[in-house]
């Protein structure tokens, strides 16, 4: 007679080390594991609800300038390393893993109007309200050396922006026209105009270098080629850009920020109507920044909030705002998609996270996995509504809050008015324009 | 830079050209032109082009010195008009006579050459119009045909033109990055930054011999190491280590320590025989060995004989030489210690003399020189271990199968016996039961050969025949087993079962009658509800003649599915069938009657034929307002909680078929639910209000599409295939919940360049798709506006 007996083999079951997990065997027959749709549900709301409760996106604020932080710039080589500068024309550099000043320069008489780094990391470049355009070195001075510019050039007007190429040794101003310039002469390459007003930023495009975006006073977005020295196409909307900003993975892309409260995605092979409007700040809109993989991009506002947006989405999917962050001018990405940074008017610079609830530091694999799990299922779930009223909710300071309802009773007040309006005109009078295309006024060849 | 270029350059260039053609008519004047062209070789001629004494530009005489062939002077004429006309006026050539001729014409032609042949396409060449005007005329015609130069462009439509020109090709430019974009966007997951640069393990020496000693310590050290000739730069490798790392390949190295492993295998196989062998004492045994051992030496030996007479004899020669040997040696003399040790041993001891005397014989026999016959039966030892050596590979290939000596135990002949006695066995049908499971039991234990298997196959299926053939209805039920514990895969098992029912054994099987008995327990309550329902129809009969009908409709049913019963106590079921049946009669008559359809149908006959009539005619079969109250009783029905059935037949009880729970115990197990809260539509006679909707879970569920799904079953679907560990294996668990973008703490991420993008995406047409695209549609750019984060 034989007895049947268990017989396994121990390497099945046996750990190698006391330090090994325990190997637990799975049966994945699924009348063993019922109800796999509830137990996700619950498992999805119960990340979403721990996602709320981590959401604590503030770092840290670097404060140390007199006046209000009117620019930034991040260094492309170092990721631990911003400046900033002022409205009393101071230039700081910040060390942010030890969240202090590294070195102050007095690079300026009234405003530091903008800055950008060099591609290669070695120096700086400041234009002010006092018609000159500087380049510092990055490194401080050595002992009894005199913190001086490496070069100066006194302009005639008043520069507004400056931003450099990302390749070669030119950069570009604005003020009164879009200014080339070789970093080895004291006059510009060329200049470029088309018509006359001011104006306030101009942009290098990181993919084909080449390219440039400025936006002016007068309402308009206007497109530059530096090798055919000429512009190509400006588009007129019905308020001011204040800046624009281009897509780092998607050379056609720019995203460019309004008064008009909404951000304006275009792509420009086509500036009839904008590929996305964001709309979600409830007042005017004053710098955008991309983040590093060109999916999502910051913006900074007039209402005292910070908002990031998806590129393919037309509301944002966060806002961060502290009690004391007034007007916030200026908002960098840092180039490892992992912070924001933004100044504004109460001269601080407040460093975020970019995901609210992302734990910082090194993950253990199982957390790891356990993270992409959560994740996975909120992506599921996400339009199940007790979900997504958990995962939108926001707490917003009451000046927005208000500012919020009050446009979306005006908005529907105009939506009313237009409705009625069409249904007491003639049938095809009025025609439905679609909310791309509202906002544009004309594009210009 | 290229701004400057672009700016500084387009140099005028028209004036230039004016001048030129200016040029071009003076040269035509030129007044002291000498053209010489010297003859050569009796093929070219000479033309002297003197200064004309007129001041004009066509005074041009020339004086040709014909020396040879005509077509080249006709050539040179040729070329003399063309530049004459050039000139605009043109002179008639006074032929001069250079040479005295027979024939000199009146009208100043003078033949030059009398062989000189004329050229039709001479005579051919158009008349011009000679008029000293002509030149002011053309000059009339062009001002006349020319219109007035165009305007330039204005500064600002140049530059417009400019601009677009530009702009088409920059954002040509641009599009190329159209593909690149599309595929990132889609791309299932995308790893920044882009490019990874790849770790790469400079060697020592290179990392030493770029380091330089800078501070004082370190140049101490390597003073001292230098003293004492330490090797630093030394390459860890040596040249050879290296080429042979790089010669052989891993697959290379794995063959071969395959084929080490499998030579070692054998190796020690054959080492553990040896040794099993040299370790059997039994005499028997050997001498058996040594019998058989000799027995194939000879056979071998014929063989050799037969094929090959020549090798033969060299072999006996061979074996002649070890004879021979074997003699000069003193191996089998009395002289070795073992021998003198028996010697003085043989005194006391029969066995050793015994051996002593064999040794002798042996000697002996080795000694004298025999016959040819005679060394072949009989062979030295050292002959012997070649030949073992040459014989033991045979063995194992007898058992058949690629790598014999790998297989466990050779079941080939253990297994015929069994098989053997599987066909003893088919004769008796009773004993196949047992034999089968020891068969069962064989295969668990050992690994059968495919040969086997097959071959045990067969046999099973022959004795399943035979056993049927044998006993076809005696053994039925013990058939279906025999044919149940078949192996799966015989093709035989759906044939036996298609015969056994065809011979006509129609069972029943008694499994299957269980759950039809519970089933018809609980019809049995259907049916009284049913009856119940039958007497609230009565009640409404007197409002609405169409109930009944249903009502009867719905006993039929009854009676049609009671009818199906077998088992029921036959009494009663008759008793109840009567009693339907007289309902239904009694019902059905003046349904018939009253039927309020009929004698509208004949008043519109009488009154002639209208739309309402055709109409009404048309429907006359079927009722409306009955199929609608049938269906709201329906769904009243559907909507009323059911009783739970506990009842256990069998539980506290004698059970078996054909005895039922007791009325008390189903009355106990028969767990009523509350009654149903009241209808909304209660009161609503003409109106089914579904309540199937649950507001409570509504709360919870998505109310419309979300965007991306195109139909709510993807949705449903999206939602339904779990994602967890629980429900998928750890790769699947992993793969399923790859985030979207990784990207590396304390990595900058670079704008996107033309090297990032991988060859296939650029080369890939508008039409291409990356390969991983799963989800059904993939959100891109031009989308509309979605939710907000308040």
């Amino acid at each position: 007679m034989r007895v049947k007996v268990l017989s396994r083999n121990p390497d099945d079951y046996v750990r190698e080390t006391k330090l090994d997990l325990q190997r637990v065997p799975r049966n994945y027959d699924p009348v063993l594991h019922p109800f796999e749709v509830p137990r996700e549900y619950t498992r999805a709301l119960n990340a979403t609800k721990l996602e709320r409760v981590f959401a604590k996106p503030f770092l840290s604020s670097l404060d140390g300038h007199r006046d209000g932080v009117n620019c930034m710039s991040k260094h492309p080589k170092s990721l631990s390393t911003v400046l900033s500068g002022a409205c009393d024309g101071e230039v700081k550099i910040w060390n942010l893993t030890k969240r202090q000043c590294i070195r102050t320069i007095q690079a300026h008489e009234g405003f530091v109007r903008g800055m950008c780094t060099r591609f290669c990391g070695t120096s700086f470049f400041t234009v002010g309200d006092d018609k000159t355009v500087k380049q510092w070195k990055m490194e401080s001075p050595e002992y009894g050396e005199e913190e001086e510019p490496i070069h100066t050039i006194l302009g005639k007007t008043v520069y507004t922006g400056i931003d450099h190429h990302w390749k070669d040794a030119v950069f570009a101003t604005c003020g009164h026209q879009v200014d080339i310039w070789d970093e080895q002469r004291t006059s510009p390459m060329c200049s470029l105009t088309w018509g006359f007003d001011s104006i306030s930023s101009v942009k290098f495009n990181p993919v084909e270098t080449y390219l440039l975006g400025s936006c002016a006073s007068d309402r308009n977005i206007v497109l530059y080629d530096m090798r055919k020295s000429t512009p190509l196409k400006k588009v007129i909307l019905n308020m001011r850009t204040n800046t624009i900003c281009w897509n780092p993975m998607e050379a056609f892309i720019f995203t460019a920020a309004n008064e008009d409260y909404n951000l304006y995605t275009f792509d420009m092979r086509f500036l009839e109507s904008p590929v996305m409007v964001h709309m979600d700040h409830v007042s005017a809109v004053l710098d955008v920044d991309y983040s590093p993989t060109g999916k999502e991009f910051v913006s900074a506002s007039f209402d005292k909030s910070v908002r990031i947006f998806p590129v393919d989405k037309g509301h944002s999917r966060e806002v961060y705002h502290t009690k004391r962050m007034q007007h916030v001018i200026t908002v960098k990405w840092t180039s490892d998609n992992k912070y924001i940074l933004c100044g504004s008017d109460e001269m601080n610079i407040r460093l975020w996270k970019a995901n609210a609830s992302e734990k910082l530091g090194v993950l253990a694999p199982r957390e790891k996995a356990a993270m992409n799990y959560n994740q996975k299922l909120k992506e599921k779930f996400q339009y199940h509504p007790k979900i997504r009223r958990i995962a939108q909710h926001r707490h917003l300071p009451k000046s927005i809050y208000c500012q919020i309802k009050e446009q979306r009773i005006m908005r529907e007040a105009r939506r009313r008015k237009e409705l009625n309006r069409r249904k007491h005109s003639k049938p095809g009078s009025m025609p439905f324009v679609p909310e791309r295309k509202k906002h544009i006024v004309a594009v210009v060849k | 830079m290229v701004a400057a270029a672009s700016a500084g350059g387009a140099p005028s260039a028209p004036p230039a050209r004016e001048g030129c053609r200016e040029g071009g008519l003076a040269w035509l004047g030129v007044q002291g032109l000498f053209l010489g062209l010297q003859a050569r070789s009796g093929r070219g001629f000479l033309l002297c082009l003197s200064p004309g004494p007129g001041p004009g530009p066509g005074s041009v005489t020339a004086s040709v010195v014909f020396q040879g062939q005509e077509d080249g002077e006709r050539r040179h004429r040729q070329l003399l008009e063309a530049v004459s006309s050039l000139s605009g006026r043109r002179r008639r050539k006074l032929a001069e006579r250079t040479e005295a001729s027979a024939q000199v014409s009146e009208f100043n032609v003078s033949c030059k050459g009398a062989g000189e042949k004329l050229v039709l396409s001479e005579l051919l060449q158009p008349i011009r119009p000679k008029s000293a005007l002509s030149n002011v005329k053309k000059e009339l015609i062009r001002v006349k045909q020319k219109k007035a130069v165009e305007l330039p462009l204005s500064k600002e439509e140049a530059k417009r033109v400019v601009r677009e020109a530009a702009y088409v090709r920059t954002s040509k430019d641009v599009g190329k990055w159209q593909e690149v974009v599309l595929q990132n966007r889609r791309a299932e997951q995308l790893v920044f930054p882009l490019k990874q640069e790849i770790a790469t393990v400079a060697p020592l020496e290179q990392v030493t011999s770029a380091w330089k000693a800078r501070t004082p310590l370190e140049q101490e050290i390597f003073g001292l190491l230098h003293k004492t000739q330490q090797p630093i730069t030394d390459p860890l490798l040596t040249p050879e280590e290296a080429a042979s790392l790089q010669a052989m390949s891993l697959e290379e190295a794995r063959q071969r320590r395959a084929e080490l492993q499998k030579a070692r295998a054998l190796q020690s196989y054959y080492e553990a025989k040896a040794r099993r062998e040299k370790r059997i004492k039994s005499k028997k045994y050997h001498r058996v060995l040594k019998k058989s051992k000799r027995r194939k030496a000879l056979k071998e030996f014929e063989l050799l004989h037969k094929s090959d007479p020549e090798a033969a004899l060299a072999r006996l020669e061979e074996l002649e030489q070890l004879r021979m040997q074997e003699r000069m040696s003193l191996k089998h003399q009395n002289k070795g210690k073992w021998a003198r040790s028996r010697a003085i041993m043989a005194k006391y001891d029969l066995e050793a003399r015994k051996a002593l005397q064999e040794q002798l014989a042996r000697n002996k026999e080795l000694t004298q020189k025999v016959q040819v016959e005679l060394p072949k039966e009989e062979l030295g030892d050292a002959p012997e271990e070649d030949l073992t050596s040459v014989t033991v590979p045979t063995i194992p290939t007898g058992a058949g199968g690629a790598n014999p000596w790998m297989l466990g135990k050779p079941s080939g002949p253990a297994e015929e016996p069994e098989a053997q006695e599987c066909r003893e066995d088919a004769a008796v049908p009773g004993a196949v039961e047992s034999k089968k499971e020891v068969e069962e039991e064989e295969e668990a234990e050992a690994e059968m050969s495919e040969e086997e298997a097959l071959l045990q196959d067969f046999e099973q299926k022959r004795q399943a025949r035979q056993q049927r053939a044998g006993s076809p209805e005696g053994h039925g039920a013990d058939e279906t087993e025999v044919v149940a514990d078949l192996p799966g895969d015989s093709p035989m098992h759906p044939v036996c079962a298609e015969e056994r029912a065809s011979l006509g054994v129609e069972q029943p099987p008694q499994g299957q009658e269980e759950p039809l008995l519970s089933e018809q327990l609980g019809r049995v309550r259907t049916m009284e509800d049913v009856e119940a329902l039958a007497s609230e129809e009565h009640v409404e009969e007197q409002e609405k003649p169409a109930a009944p009908r249903a009502g009867k409709r719905a006993q039929q049913r009854e009676k049609g599915r009671a009818g199906d019963k077998c088992d029921k106590p036959a009494a009663k079921k008759k008793k109840k069938k009567k009693m339907i049946s007289l309902q239904a009669v009694l019902d059905g008559k003046p349904q018939e009657a009253q039927c309020p359809s009929l004698p509208v149908v004949m008043e519109e006959e009488e009154g002639g034929i209208d739309q309402r009539g055709v109409i009404t005619e048309a429907f006359a079969g079927d009722d409306v307002v009955a199929d609608f109250r049938r269906e709201k009783r329906k769904a009243e029905e559907a909507g009323k909680p059911q009783p739970v059935n506990l009842v256990l037949p069998g539980w506290g009880e004698w059970g078996g078929s054909g005895l039922k729970p007791s009325t008390k115990k189903r009355k106990r197990f028969l767990l009523k639910p509350p009654p149903a809260p009241p209808r909304k539509d209660q009161h609503l006679p003409h109106v089914i209000l579904s309540e199937k909707r649950n507001i409570h879970a509504a709360a919870h569920q998505v109310n419309e599409l979300p965007f991306p799904f195109e139909r709510h079953q993807q949705f449903e679907q999206s939602i339904r295939a779990p994602v967890g560990p629980n429900w998928n294996t750890q790769r699947a668990f992993q793969k399923l919940t790859a985030p979207r973008v990784i990207t590396r703490a304390g990595h900058i991420i670079q704008p996107i360049s033309a090297e990032d993008v991988p060859e296939a995406a650029t080369a890939a047409g508008p039409g291409a798709k990356p390969a991983l695209e799963i989800r059904p549609k993939r959100r891109e750019l031009p989308l509309r506006p979605h939710r907000r984060a308040r």
